[in-house]
C-alpha cells in the first residue's frame, strides 16, 4: 500500500477565483476534498461600525457597498428599514420605481453569476456575452443616478430623482429582449454537454442542511424550499404583482443555475407588471435632513436580496445616528454552507461551489 | 445526441466572430454620457454662500472650506473651497441639498493622477471678488448697468436690493408703499402711478434702496400730485 | 509559377552547387545547409508565433465582440513584440526553495522538443529538413516527451499548485497518448507507411479526412489534449490552479512555455493537415503555401473551440479518453482493416 499524505492549498485570497478576497482553506487527498474552510474577511470595511458615526441620510450611499453587483437592493433595503423606524409614509410612483430598480439589480446580478460561473469554468466567451447584457441595466443605472455601479439613487421616503425620458423605452426594449438573452445563454453555455457535467450532481444540498444552515435566497429554492421574502412576508409593493417562485430539486449546481436563470425571467415579469401599473405624482416624501427616530427603538427590516435574505437591524437611541446597524448577510451565511457541499468532490468543485454559492465578499465582510 | 450542444455553442461564437464589434475605442472614442452623469464635483464659487451644508450633509468628510464676516455687511463670505475627490462616493447628496444651487458634477471621468497631492482641489477666492476700485461709480437711474467685476462691494449690493424691491413692487405694489405714505388708500393711488409710468417706479425704487427719508417725502410728494390732478379732473367735468 | 513553387528547393540547390564551386566538399555542403535550414526553422517558428499569438487574441476578440489588440501597428500586429521585449526585460526570478538544475532545464527541455517536431514535417513539394522513413512515430513518440518537460516544471517548482499541474499533466498526456496513435493508424494502414512523404503522396486524389472521418475527429480531439489547449487545459487551468504547472515561472522562463504551446500548436496542426487535408497538396498555388493556409485553418479551429467550450474536468476527461477516445479508434482500426481487405478484394 502506497501511503499517501493530505495537501493543504490555500485556494486565494488572491486568486483567479476567489471572487474579490475569498480564502478557502482546502485539504485535499489527491483531487479529492477532505474539507474546504472559508476563512472571511480580507475585505472587511467596519460598514456596521461606519453607521454608527453617520446620520441615518449619511449611511444611505455606504449600503450600496454591501452587494455592489445588485446594487439598489441593499439600498432598498436600508432605506425601507428606516422609513419603518422614523414611520416615514413612501408616495406611490417612488414605492413603482423601487421595484423596478431593485428588479433590475437582481437581474444584473444574476447575469453576472452566469457569466462568472462560466468563465470559472473556463468559458471566458460566456463572462463576456453575459457582461455585455448586463451593460444594458449598467446603462439604464447611469441614465436614472449618473453612476453605474454604486447607483446611489434611493434617499430615505423615495428616491432622489425622477426617471429620466429614455428611461421607460430602454427597460422596455430590455425586458422584451430577456427571452433572446436567455437563449444565448442556453445555446452556449446550458445547452453545452461539458457545461452540464460540470455542474449537474455537483454540490449536492439537502433542503434540511439548507435550512439548517440558514441558506437563503437561490440557494434555498434550488433544494426545493419555495420561501422568497417577497410572497413570504411582501414588502414594500410586492404583494401587488404576479409572479413565480422557481423552485429546484436536487440542491446542486446545476439546479442553483437553474433557478437563477428562472428568476430572471420572473424579475422580467415584474418590471413589465410595475411599468404598466407606475403612477404619476410625488417622488420623495417630506423627510427633514435630520431627523431623530423615537429612543430605543428598534426595528429589523428583511427583503429578498440577490443573494438571500437580506436584513437591517437597527436601534435608535433618539439620536440622529443609529445607535447600532447590524447587517444580516446573505453571501456571509450562504457562504458557510461551503464545506458541508464540497466535501468528497474534486478540486476543481470547490471553484463551482464557490461560484454558484454566489458570495459576494463586500457583503460577507461587510 | 451528444455533442449537439457542443456545436450550437460553436455556432454561436462563430456568429459573433463576424459580427459588429461593440466595445468603445476609448480613449479615441468618448463614450455618450447621460445628462445626470456624475463625474468630477466642482463650485462655482461666486454663487456660494458659505452656509456649509455640504461639509455636514457628506458623509465621507470630503468637503471643507474656509470662511470669514465680511466686516461691511456682516455676512459670511467664502474665503476657500477644497473638494478632497480621492474620499468622494458621487452620492450626489451634497448638491440635492445646496441651498444656493452651486455644487455640480461634471461629465468629467478622467480622474486619475500621478501623485495623491494632485487628487485634492483647493479653490481659493478670486481676487477680483474683494477688489475695492477708486472710484464709485453709483448709477445714476434708468436702466441698470450689467454686474461686473470692476463695481463696488456697495455698489453691487445696491444694485441688488433694488432688483429685490422691484420685484417686491411689481408682486404687491400697495404693501411695499404703504410704508412710505400715510395710508393704505394712499398707497393705492401711488401704486396706480408706478404702474403708468416705468421711470417713476425706477426714481422711486433708486431712493428707497439709497435714502429711506428721501423717499418717503419724493413718495408723497408723488401721491399729493396725483391727487391734485384727480380733483382738477373730477372739477373740470362737474 | 514553376519558379515560384520550386523557389526554396531552387534556393538550396543553387547554395550546394555554389558550396561545391568554392571547392567545400558535398557532405560538409550538406552539413552546411542543415544547419542553415535548422535556422529557418527556428526562424519560420519565431515567426509563426509572432503571428499565431497575435491571432489567438485577434479571434478570442472578434467572438467576444471586441476588436482585439489594436494599439501597436496596424490592427496591432506588433502586440507580440512589445510583450516578449516586456518579457525578456523582465527580472529573472527563481524562488529560493526551488531544485535550480531542473526549475530551469525545464522550459528549455520543453522548447527543444517542441522544435524538434519540426524536422520531419513536410513543408511544401520535396521541402522536407529529413525525409525519416518512420517520420510519423519520430512526431509521436517526440511529443509525449512534453510530459516530461512540464512535469520537471511543476516538481522543480516546489510548489503545491505546480505539482497539481504537473500531476494533471502526467495523467492527462499519457491517456490521451494512446488514443492520438491509434486514431492515426488508420491513414498508416491505408498508406502502408510511416514516411510523411509518402502519406502525403497517397493523398493525390481523395484526402484522408473523407476516408478516415472519425480518426480525424478523434485525433483532433486527442491532439487538444496533447497541446494542453482549452477545454482541456488542464496543467494550467487558470481559474482553478491559478497557472498549474507554470506558477512560479515568470519572465523569459515562463514565455519559453508559452513559446513551446503554441511550437506545439503549429506542429500538431501542420500534421493535421499533412495527415488528413492532403498536405502540401492543391492546384493553383505552390505547395508552401498550401500547406500554410491548411496549418492556419486548422489552427483557427483549435482556438474557435477553445474560446467557445468550458473546461472539463479532470475526471471526466480520463473518463473520456478510456471509455470513448480508446474504443472508438479501436473500431476504426478495424473498419479501415475490414475495408481495405474489402477494396483489395475488388480490385484484385
Amino acid at each position: 500500500m502506497l501511503q499517501t499524505e493530505q495537501l493543504t492549498i490555500n485556494i486565494g485570497p488572491q486568486h483567479p477565483s476567489a471572487h474579490g478576497g475569498l480564502h478557502v482553506e482546502a485539504v485535499l487527498d489527491g483531487e479529492v476534498v477532505v474539507d474546504a474552510i472559508p476563512h472571511v474577511g480580507y475585505v472587511h470595511r467596519s460598514v456596521e461600525k461606519i453607521a454608527e458615526s453617520r446620520t441615518y441620510a449619511q449611511f444611505v450611499p455606504y449600503t450600496a457597498r454591501l452587494d455592489y453587483l445588485g446594487t439598489h437592493l441593499p439600498v432598498i433595503g436600508y432605506v425601507q428599514a428606516v422609513e419603518k423606524l422614523a414611520g416615514i409614509e413612501v408616495p406611490e410612483r417612488a414605492e413603482y420605481i423601487r421595484v423596478i430598480m431593485g428588479e433590475l439589480s437582481r437581474i444584473a446580478s444574476h447575469q453576472l453569476f452566469i457569466g462568472s460561473l462560466a468563465i470559472d469554468l473556463g468559458a471566458t466567451t460566456g463572462l463576456l456575452y453575459c457582461m455585455r447584457d448586463r451593460e444594458r441595466i449598467m446603462d439604464m443605472f447611469e441614465m436614472t443616478s449618473g453612476q453605474r455601479l454604486l447607483a446611489a439613487y434611493m434617499r430615505i421616503g423615495g428616491i432622489a430623482e425622477d426617471l429620466p425620458p429614455e428611461f421607460l423605452p430602454a427597460v422596455r426594449s430590455f425586458v422584451r429582449d430577456i427571452p433572446k438573452m436567455i437563449k444565448e445563454y442556453q445555446g452556449l453555455l446550458y445547452g453545452n454537454e461539458i457545461f452540464q457535467a460540470r455542474l449537474k450532481g455537483i454540490g449536492k444540498l439537502s433542503a434540511q442542511d439548507a435550512i439548517a444552515y440558514g441558506v437563503t435566497g437561490p440557494n434555498l429554492r434550488a433544494c426545493g424550499v419555495s420561501y422568497d421574502i417577497r410572497k413570504a412576508e411582501p414588502y414594500g409593493i410586492y404583494d401587488r404583482f404576479d409572479f413565480e417562485i422557481p423552485v429546484g430539486s436536487n440542491g446542486d449546481a446545476w439546479d442553483r443555475l437553474m433557478v437563477r436563470n428562472e428568476e430572471i425571467i420572473q424579475s422580467g415579469r415584474i418590471i413589465e407588471q410595475a411599468l404598466d401599473q407606475l403612477p404619476e405624482g410625488e417622488i420623495r416624501a417630506k423627510v427633514p435632513r435630520v431627523f431623530k427616530p423615537e429612543k430605543g427603538k428598534s426595528v429589523y427590516h428583511r427583503i429578498e436580496g440577490a443573494k438571500g435574505e437580506l436584513g437591517y437591524y437597527i436601534v435608535s437611541d433618539g439620536g440622529e445616528k443609529p445607535y447600532r446597524l447590524h447587517v444580516r448577510a446573505p453571501s456571509f451565511v450562504n457562504l458557510m454552507a461551503l464545506p458541508l457541499v464540497s466535501r468528497g468532490g474534486l478540486v476543481q468543485d470547490i471553484i463551482v461551489n464557490i461560484a454558484t454559492l454566489d458570495p459576494v465578499l463586500g457583503e460577507a465582510d461587510r | 445526441m451528444y455533442g449537439t450542444g457542443l456545436l450550437k455553442g460553436m455556432a454561436i461564437t462563430l456568429k459573433y466572430f463576424f459580427s459588429k464589434k461593440i466595445t468603445i475605442q476609448y480613449p479615441e472614442e468618448m463614450p455618450k454620457l447621460p445628462e445626470r452623469f456624475r463625474g468630477r464635483l466642482y463650485i462655482e464659487f461666486e454663487k456660494c454662500i458659505a452656509c456649509g451644508i455640504c461639509t455636514k450633509t457628506c458623509p465621507n468628510d470630503v468637503l471643507s472650506l474656509e470662511d470669514a464676516r465680511d466686516e461691511n455687511t456682516k455676512k459670511k463670505k467664502l474665503i476657500s473651497y477644497t473638494i478632497d475627490h480621492q474620499y468622494c462616493m458621487f452620492c450626489n447628496l451634497c448638491v440635492e441639498n445646496c441651498p444656493s444651487n452651486c455644487l455640480h458634477f461634471s461629465h468629467d471621468f478622467e480622474m486619475s493622477r500621478y501623485n495623491r497631492a494632485d487628487i485634492k482641489e483647493v479653490y481659493h477666492r478670486p481676487p477680483e471678488m474683494d477688489q475695492v476700485p477708486a472710484q464709485v461709480s453709483a448709477p445714476d437711474s434708468g436702466e441698470a448697468p450689467e454686474p461686473s467685476s470692476d463695481l463696488t462691494e456697495d455698489a453691487l449690493k445696491k444694485q441688488k436690493k433694488m432688483e429685490a424691491l422691484m420685484t417686491a413692487l411689481d408682486k404687491n405694489p400697495v404693501k411695499v408703499l404703504s410704508r412710505y405714505v400715510d395710508s393704505e388708500d394712499d398707497a393705492q393711488i401711488l401704486a396706480e402711478i408706478i404702474q403708468a409710468d416705468r421711470s417713476k417706479a425706477e426714481k422711486l425704487v433708486e431712493l428707497m434702496a439709497d435714502d429711506q427719508e428721501k423717499a418717503r417725502k419724493v413718495a408723497v410728494a408723488f401721491v399729493n400730485k396725483e391727487k391734485k390732478q384727480r380733483q382738477r379732473q373730477t372739477e373740470g367735468g362737474e | 509559377m514553376q519558379k515560384i513553387e520550386t523557389l526554396f528547393v531552387d534556393l538550396s540547390d543553387w547554395f550546394i552547387a555554389w558550396l561545391q564551386s568554392l571547392g567545400v566538399p558535398l557532405a560538409w555542403a550538406d552539413a552546411i545547409l542543415l544547419l542553415i535550414q535548422f535556422l529557418c526553422i527556428v526562424g519560420i517558428i519565431l515567426a509563426n508565433i509572432t503571428i499565431l499569438i497575435w491571432l489567438e487574441r485577434k479571434v478570442s476578440g472578434f467572438i467576444q465582440q471586441r476588436p482585439g489588440p489594436n494599439r501597436l501597428g496596424p490592427h496591432g500586429v506588433f502586440q507580440t513584440v512589445a510583450d516578449a521585449l516586456k518579457l525578456l526585460t523582465k527580472e529573472d526570478i527563481i524562488p529560493s526553495k526551488t531544485d535550480r538544475l531542473i526549475f530551469i532545464t525545464a522550459p528549455i527541455l520543453f522548447m527543444t522538443i517542441s522544435v524538434m517536431l519540426y524536422i520531419v514535417l513536410p513543408m511544401g513539394k520535396d521541402m522536407q529538413v529529413v525525409d525519416l522513413n518512420v517520420g510519423l512515430f519520430f512526431f509521436i513518440s517526440l511529443g509525449s516527451l512534453t510530459t516530461i518537460a512540464l512535469l520537471m516544471g511543476g516538481w522543480g517548482s516546489n510548489n503545491k499548485w505546480s505539482l497539481l499541474g504537473a500531476m494533471r499533466s502526467v495523467a492527462q498526456m499519457i491517456s490521451y497518448e494512446i488514443p492520438l496513435a491509434l486514431s492515426l493508424m488508420g491513414v498508416v494502414m491505408i498508406t502502408g507507411s510511416l514516411r510523411l512523404s509518402d502519406i502525403v503522396a497517397a493523398q493525390d486524389n481523395v484526402w484522408f479526412i473523407l476516408l478516415q472521418p472519425i480518426a480525424f475527429i478523434t485525433y483532433f480531439i486527442a491532439a487538444t489534449a496533447e497541446l494542453n489547449r482549452g477545454p482541456f487545459d488542464m496543467p494550467e487551468a487558470e481559474q482553478e490552479l491559478t497557472a498549474g504547472a507554470y506558477t512560479e515561472y515568470s519572465g523569459m522562463r515562463y514565455a519559453l512555455f508559452f513559446l513551446a504551446e503554441y511550437t506545439n500548436l503549429v506542429a500538431v496542426s501542420a500534421l493535421l493537415s499533412t495527415l488528413f487535408l492532403g498536405g502540401w497538396q492543391g492546384p493553383w498555388l505552390p505547395s508552401w503555401l498550401w500547406i500554410i493556409i491548411k496549418t492556419y485553418l486548422v489552427m483557427f479551429l483549435f482556438m474557435w473551440v477553445k474560446w467557445t467550450f468550458p473546461r472539463i474536468r479532470m475526471d471526466h476527461l480520463m473518463a473520456f479518453s478510456w471509455k470513448v477516445l480508446i474504443p472508438v479508434t479501436l473500431v476504426n482500426i478495424v473498419a479501415t482493416g475490414f475495408g481495405l481487405y474489402i477494396f483489395k478484394g475488388i480490385g484484385g
